[in-house]
């Protein structure tokens, strides 16, 4: 007993299993994303109800069965409707007997004007458009996932530069306060609180990099479905290269045109609105339909009249097939509802001006900002370099006596500068590149640049 | 900090003339980064048998640069202003800074560096090997180039480049500033001053 308690202890104190046990890329985290995010989740059971609601427009072409059967005590009548007497018992548990009653009406529609056809086509379309808005929700989900990925890997590359820097001012402090007791006129009080100064905005940097690390990989998690605290491991320590430049303005352009789920939203919500008001008009005509009736009842307790000509409930048999016209006349409603569908027709059309300017454009101001960021980094590494270099004969002067500490501790900072702005204009390529991604509607960074060479 | 050791091992420099063979360049590059690696900083603390390790890396190292060229070179746009005494003093005394930080701390770079020696290329009179240098503790990468010259004593260093730029040239400048503004006495103070810096901190620990 006891020890099943320890068991149960250690499962619920046992941490979550780990998201993946092998380190994951950043298209690995976006595939699982994709896969397990709630906000595609969401957008597949958006699917499955368009799916139901498909199949009940489409039930309107099955038959339709109504039917209703019972079973009931029945007391005794002997006589009919042609008897003057009629003789009733109920007193005696004899004078009781079962009633049994079957009606049933079946219903087959085989012709509906339309209304049925066009419902189904706008059901249709209607799905469509949900399936288009699950390709979008997966490709917004591949952006969240793609920015936060590299956002972790941004902090995580800045903990580095940050940490040693944190060491050569540790050691610059101690040497400049201890200078300082020796009054020798090397270090003033001002020396000392820039270097105070550079320190606590140091730890700013540091506390900046560490809490953005640990956000952005929990929000990754999240992106993704996992819980918070199932380990992840990344198959990137540090901020990946740029890689490739983007395929060019036209190709990418090709691609939007083909992938973004917005046209296709579109085209099939033009289709489901046009539909809809055609099925909403046509509300004032009959369905055609074959219906088959069919009575029966029975109950020993009454004497069967055996005359067609009487209605006798109690012990009947009847059934016949006929061409049916059903009418559920409604024409003002019929009319809202028709108008109502042409406005949402109406609204699709302003969405579809509105994208085929606006898709076109986030495609290039996505490509563009890659160019910038490219540009922005390929200054920002010859800033680096020239800060490392600056940093780095400083300190060789500094070491054979001939250079100030100043022209170190100088150095130092401004390589961290320009280390910041190399991240930072790396990781704005980054950024860039999932945004294009989703401007064209491409999954994989890869696929992107494959099918942008395609003729 | 690795960083200062890198700076440390930017002391190493020297001319020489003549011309070395590619693959010996390729191999000394190798063996006084290895001789480096064996050399440890000073801090008193040493066993005997680290301080035995570390007069023979010393030893390797002294025979793969040259001190005197590389001195001499350092101080050429002002030797006129030294005299014969002041030159030999400077000399001494840099030469020994050099050794007492450029050696240990270097080795301490090369130890935590990820190194990739490439293929040494002919640049003239010298035979440049690249070794492209990465710190992941501290996300430093720099590219150092050793500049080989054969010499009557064989190949040796005469130069050392980071992302491209001349040690050696450095120094020129910086001991020109200085002996400029102060005169010879002032440049031979500054590396005095550090020498006993180093020395001083040597013998107390």
């Amino acid at each position: 007993m006891h020890a099943s308690l320890l068991a149960l202890a250690l499962t619920a104190a046992a941490p979550p299993p780990a998201v993946e046990a092998r380190p994951l890329t950043v298209d690995d985290c976006v595939a699982m994303a994709i896969r397990d995010s709630g906000q595609v989740m969401e957008a597949e059971a958006k699917v499955a109800e368009w799916k139901a609601r498909l199949a009940e427009v489409e039930s309107i072409f099955y038959p339709k069965l109504s039917a209703i059967a019972f079973a009931a005590p029945m007391f005794t009548v002997r006589g009919n409707a042609l008897t003057t007497e009629v003789e009733r018992r109920w007193r005696s548990p004899g004078d009781w007997g079962p009633y049994l009653r079957l009606e049933a009406l079946l219903a087959q529609p085989v012709y509906t004007f339309g209304r049925a056809a066009a419902g189904e086509k706008a059901a249709q379309e209607r799905l469509a458009v949900e399936q288009a808005r699950l390709a979008a929700a997966r490709n917004a989900v591949a952006l969240e996932a793609r920015k936060f990925y590299y956002l972790h890997l941004y902090a995580k590359s800045l903990r580095p530069g940050l940490n040693a820097a944190r060491k050569m001012l540790d050691s610059a402090l101690e040497k400049a306060s201890a200078l300082y007791e020796t009054a020798s006129g090397k270090v003033t009080n001002v020396d000392l609180m820039k270097l105070t100064y550079a320190s606590s905005e140091l730890d700013k940097y540091l506390i900046q990099a560490e809490v953005g690390e640990g956000l952005a990989l929990a929000a990754l998690k999240h992106t993704m479905g996992a819980a918070e605290a199932a380990p992840l491991l990344l198959a990137d320590d540090s901020l990946p290269g740029a890689g490739d430049e983007p395929p060019e303005l036209d190709a990418l352009l090709r691609i939007a045109l083909e992938k973004r789920p917005e046209f296709a939203q579109i085209k099939h919500g033009k289709q489901a609105a046009l539909a809809l008001e055609k099925a909403e008009r046509r509300a004032n005509f009959p369905v055609v339909a074959i219906a088959g009736q069919f009575q029966a009842s029975w109950t020993p307790t009454r004497d069967d009249t055996n005359n067609p000509y009487h209605v006798d409930p109690y012990n009947d048999l009847f059934g016949g097939v006929a061409l049916a016209l059903q009418f559920d006349l409604d024409p003002a409603l019929a009319k809202a509802k028709g108008d109502g569908a042409r406005a949402m027709g109406e609204q699709v059309a302003g969405l579809e001006k509105l994208a085929t300017t606006g898709i076109p454009l986030e495609v290039r101001k996505a490509r563009e900002d890659e160019m910038q960021a490219r540009r922005m980094l390929e200054l920002s590494q010859k800033g680096s370099v020239a800060t490392r270099k600056w940093m780095i004969f400083a300190g060789a002067a500094y070491s054979s006596g001939t250079g100030e500490t100043k022209d170190l501790l100088e150095g130092v900072a401004a390589h961290m500068q320009a280390k910041k702005g190399y991240y930072d204009s790396l990781l704005a390529v980054h950024t860039a590149r999932a945004e294009l991604l989703r401007a064209t509607g491409e999954i994989e960074s890869v696929r992107l640049v494959t099918v942008a060479r395609e003729p | 900090m690795a960083l200062r050791h890198l700076l440390a091992a930017a002391l190493l420099l020297a001319p020489l003339a003549a011309q070395a063979a590619e693959p010996d360049a390729a191999a000394k590059t190798k063996a006084i980064v290895a001789a480096f690696m064996k050399a440890k900083p000073d801090d008193g603390k040493l066993s005997k048998a680290d301080r035995e390790s570390n007069t023979k890396a010393f030893a390797e190292l002294d025979a793969l640069l040259d001190a005197e060229h590389f001195t001499s070179v350092s101080i050429q746009p002002r030797a006129d202003k030294f005299s014969p005494e002041q030159l030999t003093r400077f000399k001494s005394r840099f030469w020994q800074v050099v050794q007492l930080m450029a050696y240990p701390n270097s080795g301490d770079f090369f130890r935590e560096a990820k190194l990739t020696f490439e293929k040494p290329k002919q640049k003239g009179e010298v035979w440049a090997a690249p070794i492209k240098a990465f710190l992941p503790a501290e996300d430093l990468e720099t590219v150092i180039e050793l500049h080989w010259r054969q010499g009557p004593k064989g190949l040796k260093v005469v130069d050392v480049l980071f992302d491209g730029d001349s040690l050696v040239r450095d120094y020129q400048n910086q001991f020109s500033r200085i002996v400029d503004k102060s005169g010879p006495d002032g440049l031979i103070k500054a590396i005095e001053e550090k020498y006993a810096e180093l020395s001083g901190n040597k013998d107390k620990k």
